[in-house]
């Protein structure tokens, strides 16, 4: 790996006509890891990705790839796989023949590998691939992506029209390429039970921007549920901050950001770590809350990260 | 990895876009085998018609020549005449129905992000297709339209090679007619993304070009001019006729009916021709300038084809998905 970023971008957005797509994105995704891209509909997630690829280009920022090449330029086409959402091809073709078209198309390619990986799945080769099921559609596209050995995969909700055997199918490849190539993969997702099995780096966009941004372990590592009386949460809530804060009564909920430490609170409040999940749904619900890298541990007590 | 292949040669994105387009190409040459089996077949039977007729070889200056062609017409020409208008409105819509898919498709079934991603790069799969497309085009237009030109050569027997139902049926000025509007179709197909839209505006232009193509025509080359002093009709040598008009013994200019009405009838007219002083001008294109007609009209045209091919290129180019 020669970068050691596999998308970096300062302030980028995408504007579609009058509507920004993705607006002030700042970004840095370290290389090595497998990227779950995750935020609602219409957050930007397929435009982020289009614009990684080449795809598109940015309406203002840019944006880098592979450490300092330029999307879409012959040299990241050449070291990045690109599987696009519902991993269209071209129906009235066969897969053999999809198969010699990106080694025709490609500098780098392994027919080999695809080959065994098609055959181990048992997708007949010649068969068309407007026959094949939802599940073999998506491993002939994963097929085709990963013989170009890429350095950085890029797939847009690989997932979402998947039967659960075939989504296990499908990471199974996949988390085997990643082991086998030491590629990173950035992966946009709406399955967000499943994240935690599968990447070790989150990122959450929401609205066009980039809500949440840093490795899985930290991030866990870096949050707590706190539940203790209503009547402390104001005090608690300016000392730390809250990413979701629900109240009632008696007691209180806050969700909130510790830097990796356990929060400093009275023997009243009980605290717990959260789960994946949780920590998603809890930032897609705030859409104003953020957690973006920096030194770690450097929470200021005092600082808001929610703004409203 | 032993199977790791590197850098593959230059001509491989065509045989990619050979791939990627067999379907549309048996297809079109599944189409274009029967259409020539059709004209085979009525071909035969009506260049059969000329010969019993006696039309063939006789000159049209003779009164006995036209009446045998009038024969064969009543027969035949009907048959010439709606086959010969279809290729003459239509002839170029083949290149639509093969263009406008070339791109449009791709961006309709979002193959795109496939396509586009590949390490060859957009500029060169969209050149490839178009290339590969548009040679196989080329060559099957060529082949159909000697044969197409075989078939309607009778009815150029009696007006010569330049009627234009005859011309642009002829293999140089339908391959170019059919490279124009494949190149615009694909253009459009690129801009609109909408197939069909862009088969509609390819029909729609193979229309235009051809009536457009007629207009110019007879200024491809400075025509020739002849003077004669009589009225009667020469032997026929198929030459194109542009206009017809008389001078006066000054050297002035009038036109036909002023001739007429100086003259008081047709031998009046006919006697200033041969003792008046007067004489009748005629500009015409020989019919020895057929064949470099026929490379003008293909010139311009694939020459425009090119330049909107290459704009449909510069449009994927810049053009975001």
């Amino acid at each position: 790996m020669t970068g050691d970023t596999v998308i970096d971008c300062g302030g980028i957005g995408k504007r579609y006509r009058r509507s920004w797509a993705l607006r002030d994105c700042n970004l840095a995704v370290p290389a090595g890891h497998v990227v779950a891209l995750v935020g609602p509909n219409g957050a930007g997630k397929t435009t982020l990705l289009g614009l990684a690829a080449g795809l598109t280009l940015p309406s203002e920022g840019a944006m880098t790839v592979l450490g300092d090449q330029l999307p879409g330029s012959p040299r990241a086409l050449d070291r990045i796989g690109f599987v696009a959402q519902n991993a269209a091809l071209y129906p009235g073709l066969p897969v053999r023949d999809l198969l010699a078209m990106g080694r025709h198309l490609n500098r780098r390619w392994d027919d080999a590998r695809a080959r065994t990986h098609l055959e181990g799945l048992g997708i007949p080769l010649d068969r068309r691939y407007g026959r094949l099921s939802g599940g073999q559609q998506a491993q002939v596209s994963l097929a085709l992506a990963l013989a170009k050995r890429p350095e950085l995969l890029l797939l847009d909700e690989p997932l979402a029209a998947l039967d659960p055997l075939a989504r296990h199918d499908f990471m199974a490849v996949l988390l085997t390429a990643v082991a086998e190539d030491g590629l990173s993969v950035v992966f946009s997702s709406h399955a967000v039970n499943e994240l935690q099995q599968s990447c070790d780096y989150l990122v959450v966009l929401g609205g066009g921007r980039v809500q949440v941004a840093g490795e899985v372990d930290d991030l866990l590592g870096g949050h707590r549920m706190l539940t203790g009386p209503t009547a402390e949460a104001d005090r608690i809530a300016e000392q730390l901050p809250v990413v979701r804060d629900r109240r009632a009564d008696a007691q209180s909920h806050l969700l909130v950001r510790t830097g990796g430490v356990d929060a400093p609170v009275s023997a009243g409040w009980r605290q717990q770590r959260v789960g994946l999940e949780e920590l998603v749904l809890a930032y897609l619900r705030e859409p104003t809350a953020s957690a973006l890298p920096g030194p770690r541990g450097a929470v200021r007590p005092s600082e808001k990260a929610l703004l409203s | 990895m032993s199977s790791l292949t590197l850098a593959p040669p230059r001509s491989a994105v065509l045989r990619a876009a050979g791939l990627r387009h067999r379907p549309a190409l048996r297809t079109l040459l599944g189409v274009l085998a029967g259409l020539l089996l059709v004209l085979a077949v009525t071909g035969y039977y009506v260049h059969a018609g000329l010969d019993r007729s006696g039309a063939a070889g006789c000159d049209m200056a003779l009164r006995s020549c036209n009446e045998r062609w009038k024969v064969f017409l009543h027969g035949y020409g009907p048959a010439l005449t709606v086959g010969g208008n279809l290729v003459y409105f239509l002839g170029g819509a083949l290149g639509a129905f093969v263009g406008a898919p070339l791109l449009a498709r791709e961006f309709e079934h979002g193959t795109v992000r496939f396509a586009w991603t590949q390490g060859a790069g957009r500029t060169r799969w969209t050149a490839g297709g178009l290339v590969l497309v548009g040679g196989v085009l080329a060559v099957a237009t060529a082949l159909t339209a000697a044969v197409l030109n075989w078939w309607i050569a009778p009815l150029a027997t009696h007006a010569g090679r330049f009627t234009p139902l005859a011309f642009s049926s002829a293999p140089p000025a339908l391959v170019g007619r059919v490279l124009l509007v494949f190149t615009l179709s694909a253009l459009a197909g690129a801009v609109l993304r909408r197939t069909v839209v862009a088969v509609g505006i390819g029909v729609g232009a193979s229309v235009v070009t051809n009536l457009v193509a007629e207009s110019l025509r007879f200024h491809y080359r400075t025509p020739l001019e002849d003077t004669v002093h009589t009225l009667a009709q020469g032997s026929l040598d198929h030459r194109w006729e542009g206009g017809l008009w008389a001078t006066d013994p000054a050297g002035s200019r009038l036109d036909l009916n002023r001739l007429y009405d100086l003259g008081g009838d047709y031998y009046g007219a006919e006697k200033l021709l041969g003792e008046g002083g007067y004489s009748l001008h005629e500009s015409y294109q020989p019919d020895g300038r057929y064949w470099s007609f026929q490379f003008v009209e293909f010139g311009w045209t694939a020459l425009l084809a090119v330049v909107l091919g290459a704009a449909a290129v510069w449009w994927v180019r810049r053009r975001a998905v």
